[in-house]
């Protein structure tokens, strides 16, 4: 008995220290999934203000087709995306996009004060403000997890398990730079 | 093997609770408690003191008997480094307004040096006080009211509109009203009713934090002075720490960036 007790105590040990590690590693997981479902209720959200803005906008503007065009495919391939990647990826072609329309709305003093254009703007806005909140939570959560499965231990039991990094959801630059219209 | 884990026991100890401190995360929100201390924090000396304590007890009131937490923050400038979408929902985090079950609470901060303002919305509080609802109360109560520097009234005016879309009841019939012509237009007849009811409400407000110390298990029935405000639902278990002075403290109450911005 004398014998294996000092094996047992180290087994015993390492029985904790795996359980400690699984368990924080599916509750990170679990956060991680849940702020993605945020991410995307929000990427929903705007798709599904998209059409109400757009058909306030064309109310007052008739010849800037192209902008329209431009945003219901961006809308489409939102809708389709798949992946953290491809979610990104379409979310900021829509980004330009929407950038593109609010310029030629600029040119538009009538539309600007129209109550119900003002009040989708807020809407789009409260919606682009909680999907950066979703989007800063959900990157946290992930730097927390790829952290700790790369730490030691962990990196060993994480290893064990076929746990891998998770994606951020990054913006890309361009999409953060105001585009440019050309008016013809 | 007693001896043995008398030796190792305390090593184990120590593997548990680095377990337990790697879960459980560091909280730094001290920094923007500080602000929060009151219903109503006016660190810019936007309104007088008076009127601090007459919104804070209607506040208070408004929180006693539908448990939802409406604060109102002015502040000259944001701190360095901060943007106003993001310090207004760690302020609003930090405070914890509104319930952990309903999350109904609700942030107004006033930029003064800016000429900023920002509605924090809580989670659910979404579906009544709209994204598109709080920018039309920025942008038609408060920025022509803070024109022409009547701040008073125009942040009374906006707790009045927000307050009636959360809790249509708790307003009585008739004034509610000319309360709801908000919604629709901000004419000045609306104004003029809005105004009149607003100082009955104050009174009544200001009456019944000073006078209403409910017993134990509930209210006492209703007969003295103007009482406006419809039986407590929620409020039967609730405790009155809020009462009176006007001290805030949080619920535990959520927020995840509705509202709206906008400026005067």
């Amino acid at each position: 008995m004398r014998k294996y007790s000092g094996l047992l105590i180290v087994l015993l040990v390492a029985i904790v220290i795996f359980a400690g590690y699984y368990n924080s590693f599916i509750s990170l997981e679990e956060k991680i999934e849940g702020r993605w479902a945020e991410i995307e209720n929000n990427l929903q959200r705007r798709a599904d203000l998209i059409p109400n803005l757009v058909a306030t906008v064309q109310g007052y503007v008739t010849h800037e087709a192209a902008v329209f065009t431009e945003i219901a495919q961006a809308r489409s391939r939102l809708l389709g995306a798949e992946g953290v990647a491809g979610k990104v990826e379409a979310s900021s072609a829509l980004d330009s996009a929407l950038g593109r329309l609010l310029m030629v709305v600029e040119q538009y003093p009538e539309l600007k004060a129209d109550r119900r254009f003002a009040e989708l703007q807020d809407e789009l806005a409260g919606t682009e403000n909680r999907l950066s909140v979703a989007r800063l939570r959900y990157n946290e959560a992930v730097t927390a997890f790829n952290a700790r499965i790369r730490r030691f231990p962990g990196n060993l039991i994480a290893g064990l398990m076929g746990l891998e990094r998770k994606d951020y959801f990054q913006i890309k630059e361009e999409a953060r730079e105001v585009p440019k219209v050309e008016f013809k | 093997m007693r001896s043995f884990l008398k030796r190792w026991s305390g090593f184990l100890f120590i593997v548990l609770l680095l377990c337990l401190v790697a879960i459980v995360p560091a909280g730094a929100q001290e920094n923007y408690r500080k602000f929060v201390t009151g219903y109503v924090n006016d660190h810019a000396g936007l309104i007088r003191p008076e009127e601090v304590r007459e919104l804070s007890a209607f506040l208070a009131a408004f929180d006693e008997q539908t448990t939802n937490q409406f604060i109102v923050v002015t502040l000259p400038t944001l701190p360095p480094g901060e943007s106003l979408e993001l310090f207004a929902l760690k302020l609003a985090e930090a405070a914890q307004a509104g319930t952990a079950e309903h999350d109904n609470g609700l942030l107004l901060l006033i930029l003064s040096e800016e000429r900023k303002i920002r509605v924090e919305v809580g989670l659910g509080l979404e579906e009544k006080i709209t994204d598109g609802r709080a920018g039309r109360v920025i942008r038609e109560v408060l920025a022509p009211a803070f024109q022409k520097e009547a701040y008073y009234s125009g942040i009374k005016d906006a707790v009045l509109a927000f307050v009636n879309w959360v809790e249509p009841s708790y307003f009585p019939e008739g004034s509610a009203g000319a309360a709801r012509r908000l919604e629709e237009q901000n004419g000045a007849g609306a104004v003029f009713f809005v105004v009149l009811f607003f100082i009955l409400l104050f009174i009544s407000a200001a009456y019944s934090s000073r006078h209403q110390q409910p017993p134990e298990g509930g209210y006492p029935p209703r007969t003295t002075g103007p009482v406006i405000y419809p039986p407590p639902r929620r409020s039967s278990n609730r405790s009155f720490k809020n009462s009176g002075g006007g001290k805030f403290r949080g619920g535990g109450g959520g927020f995840r960036g509705g509202g709206a911005s906008g400026g005067w």
